[in-house]
């Protein structure tokens, strides 16, 4: 019979052209052939009859509604393909940890964020203040010292490079007495200086801050660059008797001073003296916008003798350091647990998917 | 039926936000044509309705993954997968491996041994397929196909889906579409031939 010499292609050709989904170049080939070879027209003829017989098959009705039920997706068991189930279910409980993963990580990021905002003028500064922010605050002040003609003996005592070392994260106890002097003995440029650099300190201690947290490894780049923009944004919005722009040209011109690179430990004590008033006041005018009427209490803790408002704030951003501060690193460190946690627990479960 | 597809859209938009009657609607649209085919498949009433029972609630549980336009298709390649398992799962003779499944071989007469009492529990009271004496024999050719054969006859001539959709919805490639689906009409023509007694004259006439 002509099935058997009906070669697999040939068949193929002949069903995809009951099908009509030949090329036009195969399909003109085809009916050439089957023109003249009438063993291929009739096997061609054969397959469209059991096409045709194939497709009167009606289409079948449910024996049943296949609707379904709450219950029947609770039981996860039953039926013959049992095996689709635990696959949907296991994929599902690893979605909902993965979910809760992610939802942790978020409120971990969030709180290393509220810590490092909330933070911002308290905990940065502080740690700029207390530790490599003294000698990189040196030039600025040393610049301006210079510059303003303002004698540096008169505090220089008060200070020596342990006090420096020894006193850490709060230099509150040895050295308000030298920001004290600091302040009165160079009152106008002091004054001047906080009120200039309240804008400056605020956006740079986010990036040091954390480094200070974590390592003490603030870069002195980073905190030259903070006082640079600090005298270029000076606009003094808290300082009202900030109505001295040469002053704040002298910072300016002090922050790039080169000396820094020169500063020496030796030359620390007068520095670290000296930058405190720069950065705390800063800071703290800031935060004692609101506590601006306080000026004249923390002034009484002061064994200085300056009535200055910068004392007063000064002495005010150390009260909030040392509280404040402190629930504010605990803050970043266990937002900062929480996401690696997170993150470890993302990697874990979809690894193990 | 003439605002169907836009009925069967809000359907599924509804559905896909965990609304079980919303599925249910979309459910009695295609539970005929699921069963058809899982029936043609596993050529089985109770399997075909557990098959098609299972499938449904398999197409709940993931019809936000559902994408695209295509409903129907994606429906029915839950119902063919299911129908593969099941006859991995219950045929448990030697050649209902995977690979005979999925096979290109000559294995043309799958199962015919286990089918055979097939027609006898057809034939039994919950019998919900009406048939004549023609559509036996075809059916009964059918079932004598070898599974990966019958699978695209069912989509392609049965269902009439195109090409491509029958290889979307069985998971093969286009080019093994064609050949099986040659390959497995001429395995019928042979078979109806056999039976060319009980077919209409016109066909008897063309072949004798």
């Amino acid at each position: 019979m002509s099935v058997n010499r009906i070669s697999p292609e040939d068949l193929m050709a002949l069903s995809a052209y009951l099908d009509g989904a030949l090329d036009p170049p195969e399909r003109s080939s085809l009916e050439r052939r089957l023109a003249t070879e009438p063993l291929l027209r009739a096997e061609l003829n054969s397959l469209r009859d059991t096409v045709n017989l194939v497709k009167s098959l009606p289409r079948l009705k449910a024996p049943r509604d296949f609707t379904l039920t709450s219950a029947m997706l609770a039981q996860t068991s039953g039926g013959s393909s049992i095996s689709h189930h635990p696959k949907i279910i296991r994929l599902a409980r690893f979605n909902r940890w993965q979910v809760a993963s992610i939802a942790t990580l978020a409120a971990s990021i969030l709180l290393v964020f509220i810590g490092l905002f909330a933070g911002f003028d308290n905990t940065a500064s502080e740690d700029m203040d207390a530790n490599e922010a003294h000698q990189e605050s040196v030039p600025d002040v040393n610049g301006e010292a210079v510059e303003a003609g303002i004698s540096k003996p008169t505090f220089t005592p008060t200070l020596d490079l342990s006090s420096i070392m020894r006193n850490g994260t709060t230099t509150s106890a040895s050295s308000a007495p030298g920001v004290s002097d600091v302040m009165g003995t160079q009152q106008p440029s002091g004054a001047v200086e906080g009120g200039d650099s309240a804008e400056g300190p605020a956006p740079v201690p986010p990036p040091s801050q954390p480094t200070g947290l974590l390592g003490d490894t603030a870069s002195e780049d980073e905190a030259d660059d903070g006082y640079v923009a600090a005298t270029q944004t000076s606009q003094s919005p808290v300082n009202p008797s900030a109505a001295i722009p040469q002053t704040s040209g002298q910072a300016g011109s002090a922050a790039n001073n080169p000396t820094a690179e020169t500063m020496t430990f030796a030359a620390a004590p007068t520095a670290t003296a000296q930058p405190s008033p720069a950065t705390t006041s800063s800071s703290a005018t800031k935060v004692a916008e609101e506590a601006r009427p306080d000026d004249t209490t923390p002034s009484s803790n002061e064994p200085a003798v300056e009535p200055a408002p910068e004392t007063g704030r000064a002495e005010f951003d150390k009260s909030v350091d040392e509280g404040e501060g402190f629930e504010i690193n605990a803050l970043l460190v266990v937002g900062l647990f929480g996401v690696i946690a997170s993150i470890l627990a993302l990697a874990y479960t979809w690894r193990k998917h | 039926m003439t605002n169907f597809p836009s009925d069967e859209k809000i359907l599924i938009a509804t559905a896909q936000q965990g609304n079980l009657e919303a599925f249910n609607g979309l459910v009695v649209l295609y539970q005929d044509m699921a069963f058809s085919v899982a029936y043609r498949i596993l050529q089985d009433d109770g399997m075909a309705a557990d098959v098609t029972q299972n499938a449904m609630i398999a197409a709940y549980r993931k019809i936000d993954q559902f994408r695209g336009d295509n409903f129907k298709s994606w429906l029915m390649r839950i119902v063919t997968n299911a129908c593969y398992d099941e006859l991995r799962l219950k045929k448990r003779h030697p050649t209902a491996s995977l690979d005979d499944i999925e096979g290109e071989g000559d294995g043309l007469y799958f199962d015919a041994e286990d089918d055979a009492p097939l027609m006898a529990t057809i034939e039994g009271p919950e019998r919900v397929v009406e048939r004549s004496e023609l559509q036996a024999v075809i059916e009964n050719c059918l079932q004598q196909l070898s599974a990966s054969y019958r699978v695209i006859v069912v989509l392609a001539d049965v269902e009439g889906y195109s090409y491509e959709e029958a290889a979307s919805i069985s998971g093969i490639s286009l080019g093994t579409v064609k050949s099986r689906l040659s390959r497995a009409r001429s395995n019928l023509r042979d078979c109806l031939r056999k039976k060319a007694e009980l077919l209409p004259d016109q066909y008897r006439q063309d072949n004798s």
